[in-house]
C-alpha cells in the first residue's frame, strides 16, 4: 500500500520563532457529494524571520471519495513591504488523492495585500490531473496525466471588525483550505472570527458554491460550514533543529 | 455606458475584470437575469428530460457496415447573425450516405423560440438521418428551456448504433448550468454502471468543456464535479468525451479517455469546424485507444 511521507523540518537559527496552527472541522452537500460529507483538516504555521513555513492536511469522509485523506499541502510564504504598503507572497503545492485511479497535484504562487476594509489575493496555479502509480501500472496506457497550465486565482475579501474580539470576513473567491475551482466557478464564504484569548481564536464559516455563473446561468452546487480553532502555540527556543515525520 | 460607467468606477479591480468580460461579450445574445436568477435549473431540466424519455424510448441506429460515422458540431449559434451558411454547409454535408446521425452538442441558437424553430426547421427528415441535440447554456436564455423541450423533449438521453457485429453506446448529457447536478449524475452512474459493459465503444457528449488549456471565460463544471466524471469515465472504460462551449478546438487524453473540445460552427467564427467521428472496428484495440478515427473539416 501506498504511503505518503511528509518530512517538515523546522529550523530556527539565532532567533526566536513563532509557531501557530489551525484546526477545522467541515461539514456539507453538493451535487456529487452523494449525501453529507466531513472533513477534519489540520494546518501548522511556522513563522521565522517574515517567511512563514506551513503545512496541511485533511481527512474526508464522504461516498464520493474512496480516498480518505482529503489532500496535503505545502507552502513557503513571505511578507516585505513596497513604499509603506504590505504584501505576502505565498507558493504553495497540494496534492489530493481522490481515487484508487485517479489523483490532483496543482502548484502556485499567490500574492496577498491587505487595505483596511479590504483584502486582496490575486496569483496562478497550475493543475495535474493524473492516474495513480497502482492503477496505470495495470494499464498500458500513452497518457497517464493530464495538464492544466494556468488558472487564475483570486479573492476579494472586505473585513469588518465588530469591537476588540469579532471579526466579519465576507469573500468571493475561487480558492479555500484545500479546494481550487477554476477561475471560472467563484463561490462565496462568509466567515466569523471571535477572539477566545490574546492567542487563540475560534471561526466558524458558511460558503456557498454556484455552477455557471459565467454561463450566465446560476445554478446551486452545493454548501459547506466549516468550525475551527486557531492558536499560537509560542515561541520555539533558539539554535533549535526539530525533524518530524508524519505517516498517512 | 453613462449609466454604467460611475457606479462602476467604485468597484475594486478585481471585481471590474468579470464584470467587463460579462458586459463586453455577446450584449445581444445573453440573458443577464441568469446571473442571479434561473428559473429552469439543472434538476428541474433533467425531471422534464426523464418524463419525455418514459414516453419516447431511445434510438436505435442499425448500419450496415463496422465503420460508420456520425458528423458533430456544437455552437452553431443560429440567430447571433444574418447569415447560416456553416449550418447549410453541415447539413449538406451530412446529407452524404456514409454519415449515419448528426450530432449538436449544444448552443445551437441564440435560445430565443424563433432561432430554436428556425433550426429545428432545417434539419433533415428523422427518418432519414436521426439528429440529436442537447441544450448548451444558450439554449437556456430568454427562456429557451420551455422551447427547447417542446421542439426537441430530452437533453438527457442515450441512442445506441448497432453494426452486424457490435453495438456502441451514446450519452449525451445536459451540462448547460455548468453542472450536471445530482439527478442526472446519479442517471449517468447508472448507465455506466448497469450498460456500459452490453457495449463495444461509448462516447460521452455535453456542451461544458471540461479543462482549460488556455485562459477563457467559458465555465467548466466545479472541480469536484471533474473528478469524480473523470474517476467515473476511466472506470467504466469510456472511449471519448466531446464537448463544445469554448468554441476552441482542444483533445485532451487520460488514461482510456479523449477529451475532445469542439470548435464552433457560428458563422463569424474564425476557425469554424465540424468533427466527422468514424468508428474503427478493429479487433485489437489497444488500451488508451480512441476506438474512433476523427477529423476537423471546414465548411
Amino acid at each position: 500500500m501506498l504511503k505518503w511521507t511528509i518530512v517538515l523540518i523546522l529550523i530556527a537559527v539565532g532567533a526566536k520563532a513563532q509557531v501557530s496552527a489551525d484546526l477545522s472541522l467541515s461539514t456539507g452537500c453538493n451535487y456529487v457529494s452523494f449525501g453529507q460529507y466531513a472533513k477534519f483538516a489540520g494546518q501548522f504555521f511556522y513563522q521565522y524571520k517574515g517567511w512563514n513555513f506551513s503545512a496541511g492536511a485533511g481527512a474526508i469522509f464522504s461516498h464520493e471519495r474512496e480516498k480518505k485523506l482529503d489532500a496535503l499541502r505545502l507552502s513557503v510564504s513571505k511578507d516585505y513591504t513596497i513604499k509603506e504598503f504590505l504584501f505576502t507572497t505565498d507558493i504553495f503545492y497540494q496534492r489530493s488523492p481522490f481515487s484508487a485511479r485517479l489523483n490532483d497535484q496543482t502548484a502556485g504562487i499567490l500574492f496577498n495585500h491587505k487595505r483596511n476594509r479590504w483584502y486582496f489575493d490575486l496569483g496562478a496555479n497550475t493543475r495535474v490531473y493524473s492516474l495513480t502509480n497502482k492503477y496505470k501500472s495495470g494499464t498500458g496506457y500513452s497518457e497517464n496525466a493530464l495538464w492544466e497550465p494556468v488558472n487564475v486565482m483570486y479573492r476579494l475579501t472586505w473585513h469588518k471588525p465588530v469591537g476588540a474580539k469579532l471579526e466579519i470576513n465576507t469573500s468571493i473567491t475561487n480558492f479555500d483550505q484545500f479546494l481550487i475551482e477554476q477561475e471560472t466557478n467563484p463561490f462565496l464564504i462568509a466567515d466569523f472570527q471571535y477572539g477566545v484569548t490574546e492567542k487563540s481564536k475560534i471561526y466558524f464559516d458558511a460558503v456557498y458554491q454556484q455552477s455557471g455563473l459565467f454561463n450566465i446561468k446560476v445554478n446551486y452546487f452545493g454548501y459547506y460550514l466549516r468550525a475551527g480553532y486557531k492558536i499560537d502555540i509560542g515561541n520555539t527556543p533558539d539554535n533549535r533543529i526539530k525533524i518530524k515525520a508524519i505517516e498517512f | 455606458m453613462k449609466i454604467l460607467f460611475p457606479p462602476l468606477v467604485k468597484l475594486p479591480f478585481p471585481l471590474l475584470i468579470p464584470v467587463f468580460v460579462l458586459f463586453s461579450s455577446c450584449l445581444k445574445e445573453a440573458d443577464f437575469s441568469g446571473l442571479v436568477y434561473s428559473p429552469d435549473r439543472v434538476e428541474k431540466r433533467f425531471a422534464q428530460s426523464m418524463e419525455w424519455n418514459a414516453q419516447h424510448p431511445f434510438e436505435n441506429i442499425i448500419v450496415g457496415g463496422e465503420n460508420y460515422k456520425l458528423l458533430i458540431t456544437g455552437d452553431v449559434h443560429l440567430g447571433s447573425s444574418a447569415t447560416i451558411n456553416n449550418y447549410l454547409k453541415f447539413l449538406e454535408k451530412a446529407g452524404q450516405d456514409d454519415i449515419s446521425a448528426l450530432v449538436f452538442v449544444g448552443d445551437i441558437s441564440t435560445g430565443r423560440e424563433g432561432d430554436q424553430q428556425s433550426f429545428k426547421d432545417h434539419l433533415p427528415d428523422p427518418l432519414v438521418k436521426p439528429s440529436f441535440v442537447m441544450v448548451g447554456n444558450h439554449e437556456l436564455y430568454f427562456d429557451g428551456w420551455k422551447y427547447f423541450s417542446r421542439l426537441f423533449g430530452s437533453s438527457t438521453y442515450y441512442f445506441t448504433v448497432q453494426t452486424p457485429a457490435k453495438k456502441d453506446l451514446y450519452i449525451c448529457l445536459d451540462s448547460g448550468s455548468g453542472t450536471l447536478g445530482k439527478s442526472q449524475l446519479n442517471w449517468l452512474k447508472s448507465i455506466l454502471e448497469t450498460q456500459r459493459s452490453r457495449y463495444d465503444r461509448c462516447v460521452v457528449f455535453t456542451h461544458s468543456n471540461f479543462f482549460r488549456e488556455h485562459h477563457t471565460a467559458s465555465t467548466s463544471p466545479l472541480v469536484e464535479e471533474l473528478l469524480v466524471l473523470m474517476d467515473l469515465f476511466e472506470k467504466h472504460k469510456v472511449n471519448m468525451v466531446i464537448t463544445a462551449h469554448d468554441h476552441k478546438r482542444a483533445i485532451d487524453r487520460l488514461g482510456n479517455v479523449t477529451y475532445l473540445i469542439l470548435d464552433a460552427l457560428r458563422d463569424d467564427a474564425k476557425n469554424a469546424t465540424w468533427l466527422v467521428l468514424q468508428k474503427q472496428s478493429q479487433e485489437d484495440l489497444k488500451p488508451g485507444a480512441e476506438g474512433f478515427l476523427y477529423s476537423f473539416e471546414k465548411p
